[in-house]
């Protein structure tokens, strides 16, 4: 197991995600990055994106709300405000937010407001994304 | 006769009130379990995003951050008040909705209220209390959409400048038989770091300051939620305890009644007899 990292996804509903992983692609706030066993201890600020991560060869796919990622002892553990597994993803929901914040924005309410929206325009694509490189 | 027809109604309504209270203890139960389980399964999030801040803000980092660093001055407090979705559950609202109005009344600050629960509109409106905001969708075993909601409102509450404290007032769950009205300081946060070991070098991305602000972020809905799931565990409890104490007289009152039902069937056997021997002995009078 020396080429494996254990991963875990937790949210404040519980983890959705628990196992060991031999690679994981991670959306930080200053660019995608790769990890893998043996990475030395950090401490990072993620976006919403989708993060990509490979047990057994296979791929899986989870969208993720933000968070912070913390590397330790073999150990990757992503704190997010939210994340949901590609294989959970309600699309129809996912475009109908896209919508939603998409129509905030061209309204230009107050600036917090858009701000606002921006944050859930960027977590609907996000979320739509990891449901379409599940289905690709 | 018409006595005993009145009690024998009165037996069966007060039984349909049993059932009802049996029924809705059963549910609280329940809920009561799914809130607590939810409770748990935030556990291993909370640990560890508080080891990171504590990694963070450990030792003299000095780090600074708008979550965190108050305002020059307290001009207005912002109160968010946790109640139930309904009543039936003891003192639980009414003691955290006093021990909120002694908290304003202590101090002579400006204040607003956040009210988050469905109790109590026209309890809380008679009270004059200057209500802001009212989350009245809470379900009874919160998710953290729900928390994120509210503490994203407080967030930006704070950050507008708007107000400069925000305390959260609530139900803190001790045990099934007891919950306490207490209260906590949310913003600017008062994070407990008290570790000042050095422990691992960490590789910040893209820097030490951003990564607290994210795990600000995260602390900050945490701790809304799990005020929450406190707050909803106390009123499962409490309303458990009622409802046990309500079934508990129900069963009483049915075998008070039960015995006034006999007593009044046992009176109309023996003013029956009595009336037959009288008529007896009457006839026999007559024929000597």
């Amino acid at each position: 197991m020396a080429d494996k990292i254990h991963f875990q996804i937790a949210t404040a509903d519980g983890s959705i995600c628990d196992e060991m992983i031999s690679y994981a692609l991670v959306p930080m706030t200053n660019g995608d990055a790769g990890i893998m066993a043996g990475h030395a201890p950090m401490l990072a600020a993620l976006r919403e994106g989708v993060v990509k991560y490979i047990t057994d060869g296979e791929e899986h796919f989870a969208a993720l709300s933000g968070g912070v990622l913390s590397v330790a002892d073999n150990e990757l553990i992503i704190l997010a405000r939210t994340a949901e597994k590609a294989e959970d993803i309600d699309i129809a929901r996912a475009q109908a937010s896209e919508g939603r914040a998409r129509a905030r924005i061209e309204h230009k309410a107050s600036e917090l407001d858009i701000k606002r929206a921006e944050l859930s325009l960027y977590r609907a694509l996000a979320r739509e994304k990891a449901y379409s490189m599940l289905h690709k | 006769m018409a006595n005993m027809r009145a009690i024998r109604t009165r037996i069966k309504s007060v039984k349909s009130t049993e059932q009802i209270t049996k029924a809705m203890k059963m549910v609280a139960v329940s809920k009561l379990r799914r809130t607590q389980k939810s409770m748990q399964a935030m556990r291993p999030f909370a640990e560890k995003s508080r080891e990171v801040m504590d990694t963070l803000l450990g030792g003299s980092s000095g780090l600074e951050n708008r979550f965190i660093t108050p305002h020059k001055q307290v001009k207005k407090i912002c109160y968010v008040l946790f109640v139930g979705n309904r009543g039936l559950c003891g003192a639980y609202n009414s003691a955290v909705l006093h021990y909120a109005n002694e908290l304003i009344g202590a101090s002579d600050v400006e204040y607003g209220l956040v009210v988050c629960g469905r109790w109590g509109k026209d309890v809380i409106a008679h009270s004059r209390l200057n209500v802001i905001r009212t989350f009245a969708e809470i379900s009874d075993t919160p998710s953290a959409a729900e928390a994120l909601e509210i503490s994203d409102y407080l967030k930006s509450l704070f950050l507008s400048g708007e107000y400069d404290e925000v305390h959260l007032v609530y139900q803190r769950y001790i045990s099934a038989l007891r919950q306490d009205p207490s209260h906590m300081q949310l913003l600017p946060a008062v994070p407990e770091s008290d570790k000042s070991e050095a422990g691992k070098v960490f590789i910040f991305e893209p820097d030490a300051a951003s990564v607290l602000e994210s795990v600000m972020q995260l602390y900050l809905n945490n701790t809304v939620m799990s005020v929450l799931l406190d707050a909803k565990c106390g009123e499962h409890s409490s309303r458990m305890t009622a409802m046990t104490s309500a079934s508990d007289s129900t069963k009483k009152l049915i075998s008070e009644l039960d015995l006034k039902l006999n007593r009044a069937r046992q009176a109309a056997i023996t003013t029956e007899i009595s009336e037959i021997v009288g008529g007896a002995s009457a006839l026999k009078k007559k024929k000597v």
